[in-house]
């Protein structure tokens, strides 16, 4: 019983510890790198849709504006993220809170700026109450907030507030190795 | 011996996964339903307690900051729920917990936005670690014995045209007509008070 014990510890080290061995999947998305940004609206229908269509991959969302510092200063670890996953069993999107009248003056040049390559949606204020009680009935609604679903669909991380690339990285990597 | 193995195995799986969901979750906030009486300062250094307020019919507590563009948003409409309530005993009150923003900041704010409602200061964001306030702008409405009785945004929209909930006025409507509010708790996308 003693090395069953042993045999549990270890096994929980090496979930947590060793999370780089991934099967690798194509995680293409739909701005393919090309110059054209289309940030669509987007509402709780069409976010559930996207939490359960997983096609094996885990969910990536990062919540997020243009007026939100902490989002700004995030926001290259997001995209450094997006890139290294981009061939793990990895699916990206952002939810933008900008107002929809602000993305051709401050939303595309910023994804520009960035070069960012994965589906930007933006929440029109009339759903955000809807949209927050979806994604956590706790949270108030302040960005940035980071959100992990594993491949069946169910929320396994809930990051509030702003974080670098290696806290994301490690929160990837232990719902990629459940 | 095969049997306690197998469920000492589950165990473990149930143990792995909790650990990895709560340890995300270790920040989410829970709504409080009341709060302690409290002194603050307001920009002028005049001190505000909420008891100088109880015999008030409602007491509007506004978490809102200086730089945030949704706040700011709301500016005008701050005053006019204030000009529009001040003569039915309905008490407002700004709270700045913002660390980054100083009286001097929230003076100059208020100057330019001709806020006539006071502005206190809460240093080390105490008072908004009570209410557990977490974005900007954050409304509670109190009653005579500091209950929170409504909780939540000013509207439904950033853009007062586009406004097809006026949830904070609704919220006083009911009280002031001695009813039950409806619509206790909203959320809207704001932003993160800055803490020590």
């Amino acid at each position: 019983m003693r090395g069953s014990f042993f045999l549990y510890i270890i096994l929980f080290l090496i979930l947590h510890g060793c999370s780089d061995h991934n099967k690798v999947k194509d995680a293409k998305n739909d701005n393919g790198g090309n110059e054209t940004y289309n940030v669509r609206t987007i509402d709780v229908a069409g976010l559930e849709e996207i939490i359960d269509n997983r096609e094996g991959k885990i969910l990536f969302i990062n919540v997020w504006a243009t007026w939100c510092v902490p989002c700004v200063e995030e926001f290259p670890d997001v995209v450094r993220i997006a890139n290294d996953y981009e061939d793990k069993n990895f699916e990206i999107i952002t939810l933008n809170t900008d107002q929809v009248s602000d993305i051709e003056s401050k939303v595309i040049p910023f994804l520009k700026k960035n070069k960012v390559e994965f589906p930007v949606y933006i929440v029109e204020d009339k759903n955000s109450q809807e949209m927050i009680e979806l994604l956590n009935k706790d949270w108030s609604g302040a960005i940035p907030v980071t959100i992990i679903y594993d491949e069946a669909g169910k929320q396994q991380s809930f990051m509030l507030g702003a974080h670098d690339y290696h806290y994301f990285k490690k929160s990837i990597d232990s719902v990629l190795t459940l | 011996m095969k049997k306690k193995t197998i469920l000492g195995f589950l165990f473990f799986i149930i143990l792995f996964t909790s650990f990895t969901y709560f340890n995300s979750l270790g920040s989410s906030l829970k709504d409080v339903t009341k709060v302690e009486n409290f002194i603050l300062k307001d920009y002028n250094g005049k001190s505000h307690s909420l008891s100088d307020y109880e015999k008030s019919k409602a007491i509007v507590i506004m978490f809102i900051a200086t730089e945030c563009p949704v706040s700011n948003a709301y500016n005008t409409r701050m005053e006019k729920l204030y000009e529009t309530y001040k003569d039915k005993e309905v008490a407002f009150l700004g709270i700045n917990s913002n660390k980054q923003e100083s009286v001097e900041d929230i003076k100059n704010h208020a100057k330019e936005h001709s806020f006539r409602f006071p502005i206190l200061k809460d240093k080390n964001n105490i008072i908004a670690d009570k209410f557990e306030a977490s974005v900007t702008p954050e409304i509670y409405v109190l009653n005579s014995n500091f209950e929170v009785m409504y909780h939540g945004r000013i509207d439904n929209s950033r853009n007062e045209s586009e406004v097809s909930s006026k949830d904070l006025d609704n919220a006083l409507n009911e009280i002031l007509n001695g009813k039950k509010v409806t619509n206790q708790r909203t959320k809207a996308f704001g932003c993160t008070i800055k803490r020590v």
